[in-house]
């Protein structure tokens, strides 16, 4: 049942969580010491990476940002999913609560994250917090809509209206029937989330309202380097690997994650 | 049916305009001053006194947020402060852009996603859906204005085959617009198609397993028959759930690739105007955009009903 | 030996076609065709009247002319005027106004035209013009080519306002200017001046489209710098707004732009090789600089100033933000090698690295290690990266420093408030404008910074109301040298503007600045 590419993303996650934990130890230099005179330099034995154009060691620099990307998708996820999942099963299950929860949820989504960020980061300076909380609140809209939509089958299914009949409490059904039965789909959302939060951090640092540019972010390094991308292309090549590294090894743990649920679910249908 | 549409459409109401209210505190909290932008940082500061209070920007906050409240009431956004031009003029000119450009990468991301989340479900673990899940992790995994830099040095500078950048609105030819919109609209599509696929994959395997399909399947039917009379409408939820809040995203304008094949839409508006601080222009865009989700969103909803007929409102 | 005579002949004509041919080519220009140039940003207007705005002038003064410019050395030439007198010591400009010139709508321009454009633009003005907007007494038409403007006092900078061309005083016709008053225009039908071309149509973050106005009366004679003769070759100018870089990159390669401006230095070695695309460096074109708080806080003492300016190693600097040598020269005079009023006086302390220097004068300043609050934006490479690199060379120097990186406009709302900073970025753009053309920064006490001194306000007020050159350029070396003695704020040195086009476009100059009258394009 465990399909071996499972492990494979699960390795992979592994090995950039030790690379971002370790990077102060891993890094040969200090991912914020300038040498103008060694820019942009090409991968080398002793720039193992290259240098950007301020001399900066672009490895030391995306092992760090790994470290950055990582904490802030956490954040991301945590933040997110406290708002979205209680959102998402109350609105799902309790109808009197389903319209206006998910009006709320709307007026969320609708709102566009990058007047939030700017507005985050012009009042409050630019901080990898401002992101994760830009982020996170605009994010747990899709939570709760994934976990509402499954709710919102789940609660009909025979195993919940028996436990209406014997007169369960509201609350408990909800924990002990309907949610764990939503736990897959929203596990799944879970790892896009994590997976759009690390290109969400890029795309802010992008346009400016991120992470300041000179902390190495997997965003700010993309973005720093996409003029020199005709000259210097290894400073955009190793952070867009690493994202694209860590988001494949997101989505196959999740399949993964998804798989083990799967027996519960075959089990709750029929009864 | 119609009840709750009804009444989904009168709390539509003041959830746009709580949307707008927050955009307006947050704005006007927010240092930066549009007088001083649009004069330049040279300007005297009477000068700078002098636009603000022509601007009406030295009354106090809840002053402002009347005005602007009742002006709206009338269907009057205001005048854009960067162009002078009234602000449905300028979202009109940007609209058009935007909703040609989400509707061709719906479509791409709807037609290449949808196929192939189903095709991979029911042919797991084979090697289409392997190849499948891989593309999708691709496509998911890769930064979208990298994916979107790279195709236009492909097809644009080295092939020549589609435009680097720009747009040409359908009054000049529809075909010359969807030249212009092909690589922006194939960038969003590509990436939310991945996301299409592996829901509609998760969807139609948690369908696939329950009991009924085993039922249809020992009827006798054949296995396209189940799939496609059975399976896929039951998975249809998810699918609809993703592809609606995918459209909504769309038609939020997308920033990035606005920005790098300067197309002219609602994105690259929202993104200037926040910089530029010009609050007219973002409080009408916030307005626009709020009022397209909460629609979106209901129709996503009715759809539900629809496909599934154990849904009750 | 039939054929022969036959492939003799024939092989003669080919040669004679391809020979006139070749004489026709290049170096003739032709009529015709449409430039499309890529703009990075909209301009906020093309009332150039009414804003300050680079990109404004740069699109509008293909359209707007003033009664006098620039040449090519950035002397003051007559335009729309023939000429002027000076009488009443000092005090009454007479300025008269060429025959025959029309404007886009076909009526001919007259001295009430001229009087009701300087009426509006003197209200809107606000470069160079406070100096002497209380003084101007009255503008008159005295009949139909004659324009007098009559002050309270002398001033030197009368002829040089006139002649700017930021935020020009470009001539509209009487009708336009009376009924806008001080309202920016903004319909493009009404945007009518005397220029080579004029307004077709404006879509704002789209484009602006410009055609030939073939009533046009250029002025006899060969181009000059902003003046002189201006030929409308092509039938139709276009500016594109293209707000990413690698866009306008790619798109003159691929030939979709002929023309893109503001591209970033480092990507000159990769395109100088490329034979799809010529390199054109404007200079002069900048200053990147920082300037300090001097009302309150560290920098009001001088002491810490001059430590800053100590611990700076200015060639560094300019390396690591504008990559190439040929982008940037290393310069401590503020006013651009290219200007009548460039001198090396006072330029000592300019680029003298000295560490110990600088930690002496921390000491005695009374430093204890506060943070120095740096506001810029990484909007701009000539805000962000200097700050960068100079912040690890002040803390090397023993300073604390806490770089507050925001978007641009936070930044101007912050700078105009003594409380929230200590330094923050900022960048000179060269135009000829008062004659020498200083900056906000250094003549004026209320722009961000507060420089203000008795010494310098003294020198400041003479320099404004003496008529002699000569004299003015000895008042200015005197400010040059108070400037790095005082260091209100540091000037890093000097860079250009790197612009690219499609070999097929001929005519252009990159000095002094970006205009497309002159020029046509091969297709």
């Amino acid at each position: 049942m465990r399909r071996p590419v499972v492990l494979v993303g699960v390795a992979l996650i592994l090995l950039l969580v030790a690379a971002g934990l370790l990077a102060p130890l891993l890094a040969p230099a200090h991912p914020q010491k300038m040498n103008i005179a060694e820019r942009l330099r090409a991968p080398s034995l002793r720039y193992l990476l290259g240098t950007d154009d301020f001399g900066r060691d672009v490895f030391s620099r995306v092992l760090y940002g790994i470290r950055l990307s990582l904490t802030i998708g956490a954040a991301v996820l945590l933040l997110s999913t406290a708002i979205g999942l209680p959102a998402g099963l109350m609105a799902g299950y309790l109808r009197r609560l389903d319209n206006a929860l998910m009006r709320v949820m709307d007026a969320l989504m609708a709102f566009p994250a990058v007047i939030l960020a700017i507005a985050l980061m012009a009042a409050l300076g630019p901080s990898a917090v401002n992101v994760a909380v830009a982020l996170g609140i605009v994010y747990s809209p899709r939570m709760a809509r994934v976990v509402r939509g499954s709710v919102l089958v789940v609660r009909e299914f025979e195993y919940v209206t028996a436990a209406q009949a014997l007169g369960q409490s509201e609350g408990l059904i909800m924990l002990r029937h309907v949610l764990p039965n939503c736990l897959s789909p929203a596990v799944v959302q879970g790892t896009f989330i994590f997976a759009y939060a690390v290109l969400g951090e890029a795309l802010l640092s992008f346009l400016g309202a991120g992470v300041p540019p000179h902390v190495p972010s997997l965003g700010t390094i993309l973005s720093g380097g996409r003029v020199y991308m005709g000259q210097a292309p290894w400073i955009t090549i190793f952070p867009g690997l690493a994202i694209m590294m860590l988001v494949i090894g997101l989505n196959l743990l999740g399949d993964g994650l998804r798989d083990v649920l799967d027996p519960r679910l075959v089990r709750a249908g029929t009864g | 049916m119609q009840a709750y549409i009804a009444r989904r459409l009168v709390t539509m109401v003041p959830i746009v305009v709580l949307v707008g209210t927050i955009v307006f505190l947050l704005l006007h909290l927010t240092p930066g001053d549009p007088a001083v932008i649009m004069l330049g940082p040279d300007a005297p500061a009477d000068a700078v006194t002098q636009l603000r209070h022509d601007l009406g920007l030295d009354l106090p906050l809840y002053v402002q947020w009347g005005r602007w409240f009742e002006r709206v009431l009338r269907g009057d956004l205001g005048r854009s402060i960067f162009f002078g031009l009234p602000v449905t003029t300028v979202m009109r000119q940007h609209l058009v852009p935007t909703v040609f450009l989400s509707l061709l990468a719906i479509l791409i991301a709807a037609g290449i996603g949808v196929p192939a989340g189903i095709l991979s479900a029911v042919r797991r673990g084979s090697w289409l859906d392997q190849t499948v899940t891989l593309t999708a992790f691709l496509g998911v995994s890769i930064p979208e204005f990298w994916l979107a830099l790279n195709l236009v040095l492909l097809f644009a500078v080295q092939l020549g085959l589609l435009p680097v950048a720009g747009y040409a609105p359908p009054a000049q030819g529809v075909g010359r617009t969807l030249t212009y919109l092909a690589l922006p609209a194939f960038t969003m599509g590509f990436v939310q198609s991945a996301l299409i696929a592996r829901m509609t994959r998760a969807a139609m395997l948690e369908v696939v397993a329950q009991d009924y399909i085993r039922t249809a399947h020992a009827k006798g039917l054949s296995f396209w028959q189940v799939t496609l009379r059975h399976t896929f409408p039951n998975a249809l939820i998810a699918v609809v759930t993703v592809v609606g809040i995918v459209f909504s995203v769309m038609m939020g304008g997308n920033v990035v690739a606005e920005t790098i094949f300067t197309i002219p839409g609602i994105g690259q508006l929202l993104m200037s105007s926040v910089l530029r601080r010009d609050y007219p222009v973002i409080q009408g865009i916030v307005l626009l955009v709020a009022t397209a989700y909460v629609v979106i969103n209901l129709l996503v909803d009715v759809v539900y009903a629809f496909v599934d007929p154990r849904i009750r409102y | 030996m039939r054929y022969l005579r036959g492939v003799v002949l024939f092989v003669v004509i080919v040669l004679v076609a391809v020979a006139t041919r070749g004489w026709a080519q290049p170096g003739a220009p032709q009529r015709g065709g449409t430039l499309t140039v890529a703009l990075s940003a909209d301009p906020p207007a093309l009332d150039i009247h009414s804003t300050t705005a680079y990109l404004t002038e740069i699109v509008s003064w293909h359209v707007f002319e003033s009664l006098f410019t620039y040449d090519r050395n950035f002397r003051i030439i007559p335009m729309l005027a023939e000429g002027y007198t000076v009488g009443a010591g000092g005090r009454e400009y007479t300025i008269a106004l060429r025959a025959g010139v029309r404007f886009h709508n076909g009526q001919e321009l007259t001295a009430r035209d001229v009087v009701a454009s300087l009426q509006r633009w003197l209200k809107l003005a606000v470069v160079a013009v406070p100096f002497f907007r209380d003084d101007v007494e009255a503008i008159e038409a005295r009949g139909p080519r004659t324009v007098v403007v009559r002050l309270r006092q002398p001033s030197g900078v009368l002829i040089a306002a006139l002649a700017q061309p930021i935020q020009l005083a470009g001539i509209y016709p009487q009708a336009v200017a009376d009924a806008a008053g001080t309202q920016r225009i903004t319909d493009v039908a009404s945007l009518i001046g005397t220029g080579p071309f004029k307004f077709v149509r404006w879509q704002p973050g789209q484009s602006i489209e410009l055609e030939r106005f073939d009533g046009y009366a250029a002025r006899p004679g060969g181009a000059d710098g902003y003046g002189g003769q201006k030929v409308a070759y092509v039938d139709r100018l276009r500016f594109a707004i293209v707000p990413d870089v690698q866009t306008r990159i790619n798109g003159v390669i691929t030939g979709q732009y002929d023309y893109a401006e503001s591209i970033t230095s480092d990507a000159y070695e990769s395109l100088r090789n490329n034979p799809k695309v010529r390199t054109l460096i404007l200079k002069p074109y900048g200053q990147p600089m920082a300037v300090f708080n001097k009302r309150k806080g560290l920098f009001a003492d001088r002491r810490m100033r001059q430590a800053f300016l100590a611990a700076l190693d200015m060639s560094k600097i300019m390396a690591g933000t504008f990559g190439n040598p040929l982008m940037f020269r290393v310069d401590g005079s503020l006013m651009f090698r290219e200007s009548p009023w460039y001198s090396r006086e006072g330029l000592q302390p300019y680029n003298r690295r000295d560490l110990a220097r600088a930690r002496q004068l921390m000491t005695e300043a009374g430093y204890r290690g506060q943070p120095v609050r740096w506001i810029t934006s990484a909007a701009f490479d000539w805000a962000y990266k200097p700050a960068l690199i100079v912040s690890q060379q002040l803390e090397e120097a023993g300073f604390t420093v806490d770089l507050q990186v925001l978007d641009w406009a936070t930044v101007l709302s912050r700078r105009a408030n003594a409380d929230l900073y200590e330094v923050f970025s900022t960048s000179f753009i060269f135009s000829p404008g008062i004659d020498p053309p200083i900056q906000p920064v250094i003549i004026s006490p209320t722009w961000p910074g507060w420089w203000t001194t008795e010494e310098k306000d003294r020198l400041i007020a003479r320099l404004i109301r003496e008529p002699d050159v000569q004299a003015r350029k000895q008042l200015w070396e005197q400010v040059q040298r108070l400037y790095w003695e005082d260091v209100p704020g540091i000037k890093f040195g000097d860079f250009f503007n790197l612009a690219i086009a499609r070999p097929g476009v001929q005519g252009l100059a990159t000095r002094p600045d970006l205009f497309f009258w002159n020029v046509w394009v091969i297709p």
